[in-house]
């Protein structure tokens, strides 16, 4: 007799419950990954894109100390704006709220002091949602020769 | 009449409704999933492109930087063949022969896709691994002024190796930067 009773109401119910937190939870869980790896991609982007430009300051302070430091000033310094792929000195200015390097990152310089050192602040930012975040690297060049 | 109702069991129609419904939910779930692995081998791409470009970045501008005594552009280095050494000249190649201050020499150049550093007491080594191709590869040296040593720009790009996956873009950065001889 209760062979023949198949599920009870009770029994179903349990199942399903369990199946679909099952599921919200492997579906939370993966979301919250793939966030991740997202975020992960922009930031290894982001310090990229620092150090590129800080590998490039480098270079123009390389090839001549005189033409790099002027274009710096006193504190507060030069902002410059390096939202393009192929470096240039661009004109002095914020990027404002142009995300323009590769349509997801802003990227701005700013070169402060005058003389034989020269501070440079480096900073990329980028916007995840309501988020910003943003890679900063702080380097002191000084007149080698 | 509960007796009679559970006796049946499903009906056919309750069970399709529960099938296509877990039918909906599994692809979503297990797309989302291979959506992640997808991310995060993209990840793993880039930090394998990263790691090997910052790598040959640092030891080419760092050895260079510190051992540079002069540049040629030819093997055995000799005064003949020097470049860059007087005033306002320019010389660009994928190979410039560097002459450090024991008189051994070295110099870096594109190699089957890697970027081979070769010297004359040491031999042929690789800076990039075989998962990372390197193209663009390109110095460049000039000299300004009698009193400043001569500069060299250093530049090329690195991506993985093969085509990338069907939804992947892909994996390439650029490196450049100008290094001056020290030791000059």
């Amino acid at each position: 007799m209760s062979r023949n009773q198949g599920v009870t109401l009770l029994e179903v119910l349990v199942f399903v419950t369990i199946l679909s937190m099952l599921f919200v939870g492997v579906a939370a869980a993966t979301t919250s990954s793939l966030r991740r790896a997202q975020f992960n991609q922009r930031k290894i982007f982001a310090t990229r894109f620092t150090e590129e430009l800080e590998e490039w300051m480098r270079g123009e302070k390389e090839a001549s100390w005189t033409a790099f430091a002027a274009k710096s000033a006193v504190s507060p310094g030069n902002i410059y704006c390096f939202n393009s792929v192929t470096l240039s000195w661009p004109a002095v200015g914020s990027c404002g709220s142009t995300y323009g390097l590769t349509n997801l990152y802003k990227r701005e310089a700013t070169l402060i002091g005058t003389g034989s050192q020269i501070t440079v602040n480096i900073e990329v930012e980028w916007l995840d949602g309501a988020n910003t975040f943003s890679v900063p690297v702080t380097t002191v060049f000084s007149q080698w020769e | 009449m509960k007796q009679k109702l559970n006796r049946f069991g499903f009906t056919i129609l309750e069970m399709i409704v529960v099938l296509s419904i877990i039918g909906l939910l599994l692809p979503a779930v297990f797309s989302l999933f291979f959506s992640s692995l997808r991310a995060q081998s993209k990840v793993l791409i880039l930090q394998q492109v990263k790691s090997n470009g910052d790598n040959a970045l640092n030891v080419i501008e760092s050895v260079t930087r510190q051992s540079g005594v002069s540049l040629h552009s030819d093997n055995p280095p000799s005064i003949t063949n020097k470049v860059c050494a007087s005033n306002g000249t320019t010389y660009s190649a994928g190979n410039i022969y560097i002459l450090d201050k024991n008189g051994d020499w070295f110099s870096f150049y594109l190699n089957n896709s890697a970027i081979a550093s070769e010297s004359g007491t040491i031999g042929v080594q690789d800076l990039t691994s075989d998962k990372v191709e390197i193209t663009n590869f390109t110095l460049t040296c000039s000299r300004s002024s009698q009193t400043s040593p001569p500069l060299i720009s250093i530049s090329f790009t690195v991506s993985q190796t093969g085509s990338p996956g069907r939804q992947e873009q892909e994996a390439t950065l650029n490196y450049q930067t100008k290094v001056k001889l020290r030791s000059y």
